[in-house]
């Protein structure tokens, strides 16, 4: 059990910066999830945590104690791979066993302790098996065993699920959260999948280009995401980002030709803003058939049944967005429409930065 | 990403283990270096002597003058010792080359009949040396040999690069298979149902596809013809550089050193080559080999 | 297409390569084997080739091997050059190839440049310069280097004196360099395609690097070790080329610095030039080196290695 901090790191190959200034603190016990596209930095930042990598400049601590230049082995951390990475030439009990060997624990106590672990991973009746003969779910445990059957202060994964097919994604994504609140362990994991962190998470650390661009709860990254990169990111679709034009006499953002009223707008119009960018998920709007006030005039792009829901996607002159609807919603393409957005639930982000206004 | 090892080791490990693979490496570094400096001395540099040791081109003078000391009066033209050399070299580089990217090619992409024993008997005949067979290759050299002693000459150049091309066609071919295993299938269909051969798509389209494979065995073919020894003593009637060291060794002390530029002269292609296509060669290499 | 058309193709992609096996490869087996019954001498043809000796030939093989000294030394220098140099091969080239793994990548170019250099040099070069290292007299560097030590006080001629081991050791040294590199070459690249994940996985676990290599690395590449092996006993067994010269010029003992793919040489090409011995010994290579063969395409995986061509054309 362990709490974690990382403050202020940097780190460079050669030109290319992976990581810049990146600090943030992981409670004991707490369940954190690196978050970003590829070439964010996150694997970089999880093996800086493991030791594999040190930071070309800032600090990692570990209870206060500061571990920046020692050797992962000293660290007493577990990771597990993407691909799992068990040696072939060993079987399961040698592989979970492997890193008490290299601690030269008595024989006796080594295999209490994997017996004890793979146990608890319902494994035990594979020990004398060699890896290729067990089920892509079963070398997955097998894996998480040999991260924690030397009791690591943090368990560290890295997008451990995708090597899995989708449905016993969600089961194995299920027990892992389960085996980290049992076990009260301070974990890091590591994914590119928006939903999988979102599931799994206590706090989620969402990466672009090296850089942190949000941490918080999972609700508070979905509910209020910090930038427009957060909000495109996450959401399953991803949240509209629509340009909004504002009408400094008539104090209304356009919208193509449609115009909206919100209190929130005159106080952009105070600051000078002429435009910015107006953010809501598909899940908060409806479609009319009618004009009401505030509603969006648009044209209907496509139609995606999706069996119990189906995802719109609107044109507004060159623009599209999506909005969730019951498929009992009858709609054609081309057909022209009104979109009315749940004002309560809208975002708004500079047009200039991409940093959330209010 | 992650190459190699992780960043864990110090620097200090590293320089260690790079100073015990140097300190392994010295004795051929060394014998190479005192060759080269020997060829340029009034006396041979191998013992770290450097006491009466003067630097001299004489030895190179000598050499290209062709005045070896132990043959007296008989002149020895290196150059065209030199222009032996390169022809079987560049006979056997053209000749593995060329058919390894035709049977590479059939091995690669035609089905027939016997296409796996042939592959099975390329790779056994390239693990099992064809030097062992050498009695038998030169029986054949003198039934098949002309009476007219101008042919005889021609002759033995052409027999000799056949016989050295023969070694390394198995690994030519085998390489060759694996070049022509990379390219896409697609590119091969579209062009013959655009109503080309098999032939002129082998010639027009995936040879230029594997120009660097091509290079490759080029340079491996020709420095394998090159470094021959036991071959071109044999069977060539003509002397190469290396059948010129071989029987001017036992010269006095004193000529020593002219043996070493002439060994160097020997080396000198080699090293041009092995260092500009040193990548393409370890690839080569890597592909299997033979001592 | 036309069948009889494709077939004209296919033989067109294969006549020469089939005619370079026939005729120097299945010919000269067929060849060696009759020789091997015939009393062939000084190359002359057309006087024995048509006798038929019978088993004389294999028959003063052996009893040569049983009571001619000169050819025992060479049958007794074969059991040891054989697996001596195979040991430093096999080791010299795991070695290098662990080593490799640990340094950098520019080192590794440099290492793979000054090893490969005794494979790549003219045969005659790469004697030479060992001729003149292990040479008998001061200018032999070795000698000048034990004097100025003060290991020795007179030149020592390494090759003739200490029989059998002097000679024995300079065969072995110098074989055994050319060789290393085989190993090297063929180990890197086998450790380099070890998933990063498994040395990641091991080095967070505590392991250092000696047992990296034994419990990580060794292990997985222990079937490319085994062909390392296999090929380079089977390529000992029968080259011969960068021994010869060392004998010719007399560095070595001629009996203990000539293993027995020389010794079938030299009687073929050499001093005595009795053939139809020179065919019955070099037939014993070629079944050893056959069966050998065959187990190292085996260990290779052969059929893995043969994947049928795609569509039907």
């Amino acid at each position: 059990m362990a709490m974690v901090e990382v403050r202020r790191v940097t780190k460079t190959f050669g030109k290319v910066v992976a990581l810049s200034n990146v600090s943030f603190t992981i409670e004991d016990g707490e369940f954190v999830v690196l978050l970003g596209p590829s070439g964010s930095g996150k694997t970089t930042l999880m093996y800086l945590i493991a030791g594999i990598y040190k930071p070309t400049s800032g600090q990692i601590f570990f209870d206060d104690v500061e571990v920046t230049k020692v050797p992962p082995k000293d660290r007493n951390v577990g990771l597990v791979f993407q691909n799992w990475a068990l040696y072939p030439h060993m079987t399961i009990f040698e592989n979970i066993a492997f890193p008490l060997t290299l601690k030269k624990m008595r024989l006796s106590q080594i295999k209490e302790k994997v017996l004890q672990v793979a146990q608890m991973l319902h494994i035990d009746s594979f020990l004398d098996r060699y890896p290729w003969q067990l089920s892509g779910g079963q070398q997955q445990r097998v894996a998480i065993g040999r991260a924690l059957v030397k009791e690591p202060k943090i368990l560290l994964f890295d997008e451990p699920l995708s090597n899995l097919d989708a449905l016993l994604r969600l089961n194995v994504r299920a027990e892992i959260k389960k085996l980290q609140k049992d076990l009260k362990i301070t974990s890091v994991y590591v994914t590119h999948d928006q939903a999988e962190a979102l599931a799994i998470a206590d706090k989620i650390v969402v990466l672009n280009n090296g850089f942190v661009v949000q941490i918080g709860t999972p609700d508070e990254v979905y509910t209020k995401p910090s930038h427009t990169f957060v909000a495109s990111f996450l959401g399953n679709p991803p949240a509209n980002l629509l340009e909004a034009n504002l009408s400094t006499e008539e104090k209304i953002a356009y919208i193509g030709k449609s115009g909206l009223k919100h209190p929130a707008f005159d106080l952009l119009l105070r600051s000078g803003e002429k435009s910015f960018i107006l953010a809501f998920r598909p899940e908060h709007a409806t479609i009319s058939t009618h004009p009401t006030s505030n509603s969006i005039s648009c044209f209907v792009y496509t139609v995606e049944p999706m069996g119990r829901e189906q995802i719109v996607t609107l044109q507004v002159d060159e623009h599209f967005f999506k909005v969730i609807t019951s498929v009992d919603q009858k709609l054609e393409p081309g057909q022209n429409v009104y979109v009315l957005i749940d004002l309560s639930k809208i975002l708004v982000y500079s047009s200039k930065t991409g940093e959330r206004l209010f | 990403m992650v190459t190699g090892d992780v960043e864990t080791k110090g620097r200090i490990k590293e320089i260690f283990y790079l100073g015990v693979l140097l300190a392994l490496s010295a004795p051929i570094l060394v014998v190479f270096v005192l060759l080269v400096i020997s060829s340029f001395g009034n006396q041979m540099a191998t013992n770290f002597d450097f006491s009466a040791f003067r630097f001299t081109l004489k030895n190179w003078r000598l050499l290209f003058e062709g005045r070896m000391a132990i043959t007296g009066g008989v002149r020895e033209n290196i150059w065209l010792h030199f222009l032996s050399t390169a022809v079987v070299a560049g006979g056997v580089a053209f000749l593995t080359t060329f058919v390894g990217a035709l049977t590479g090619y059939a091995i690669s992409r035609i089905k027939f009949k016997g296409r796996k024993i042939l592959l099975l008997s390329m790779l056994l005949i390239h693990a099992l040396p064809g030097s062992v067979l050498i009695v038998g290759v030169y029986f054949l050299y003198r039934v098949l040999m002309p009476q007219n002693l101008v042919f005889i000459r021609y002759f033995s150049f052409f027999y000799v690069i056949l016989a050295r091309a023969a070694l390394e066609v198995p690994l030519s071919v085998w390489l060759m298979k694996g070049f022509f295993d990379l390219l896409p299938w697609e590119t091969e269909w579209s062009a013959l149902v655009d109503g080309a051969s098999r032939f002129l798509v082998w010639r027009k389209i995936l040879l230029p596809l594997i120009k660097p494979g091509i290079v490759a065995v080029l340079i491996f073919g020709f420095l394998a013809g090159w470094q021959d020894l036991i071959y071109v003593r044999t069977f060539l009637i003509d002397r190469t550089l290396a059948t010129f060291i071989e029987s001017n060794l036992e010269t006095e002390m004193a000529y020593m050193p002219l043996l070493a530029a002439a060994a160097t002269f020997y080396l000198l292609p080699t090293i041009v080559f092995y260092i500009s296509s040193q990548q393409l060669l370890f690839k080569v290499y890597a592909g299997g080999i033979r001592r | 297409m036309k069948d009889s058309k494709r077939s004209l193709e296919l033989w067109a992609f294969l006549v020469p390569a089939l005619l370079i096996l026939v005729v120097f490869y299945f010919l000269p087996t067929i060849l060696t084997i009759f020789i091997s019954f015939t009393p062939l001498r000084n190359w002359n043809i057309d006087r024995y080739a048509r006798i038929f000796a019978g088993w004389r030939n294999y028959y003063r093989l052996f009893y040569a091997i049983q009571n001619d000294p000169s050819v025992r030394a060479v049958f007794l220098t074969t059991a040891v050059f054989v697996p001596v140099t195979l040991a430093i091969n096999v080791l010299g080239g795991l070695a290098l190839a662990l080593i490799n793994f640990f340094v950098g990548k520019r080192s590794n170019a440099l290492i793979n440049t000054i090893w490969l250099l005794p494979r790549m040099t003219p045969i005659a070069v790469y004697s030479l310069v060992w001729y003149y290292f292990f040479h008998g007299s001061e200018i032999g560097t070795l000698n000048s280097i034990l004097i100025k030590l003060g290991i020795i006080h007179r030149a020592v001629s390494w090759g003739q004196e200490f029989l059998p081991y002097g000679a024995w050791s300079v065969i072995i040294f110098v074989n055994g360099l050319v060789g290393v590199s085989f190993g090297m070459i063929v180990l890197s690249s086998a450790v380099k395609s070890i998933p990063t994940e498994h040395i990641i996985a091991a080095r967070v676990d505590g392991a250092t690097d000696w047992q990296l290599c034994r419990r990580i690395l060794i292990p997985q590449i222990r079937w490319h070790i085994m062909y390392v092996a296999t090929w380079q006993l089977l390529s000992l067994l029968t080259s011969y080329a960068h021994t010869y010269l060392l004998v010719s010029w007399r560095l070595v003992d001629k009996s203990y610095g000539t293993p027995w793919a020389l010794y079938v040489y030299e009687l073929a090409f050499t001093g005595v030039f009795d053939q139809g011995l020179a065919a019955a010994s070099g037939v014993f290579l070629v079944i050893v080196g056959a069966i050998l063969g065959w187990l190292t395409l085996k260990i290779l995986g052969f059929n893995k290695l043969v994947t049928e061509p795609r569509g039907d054309l």
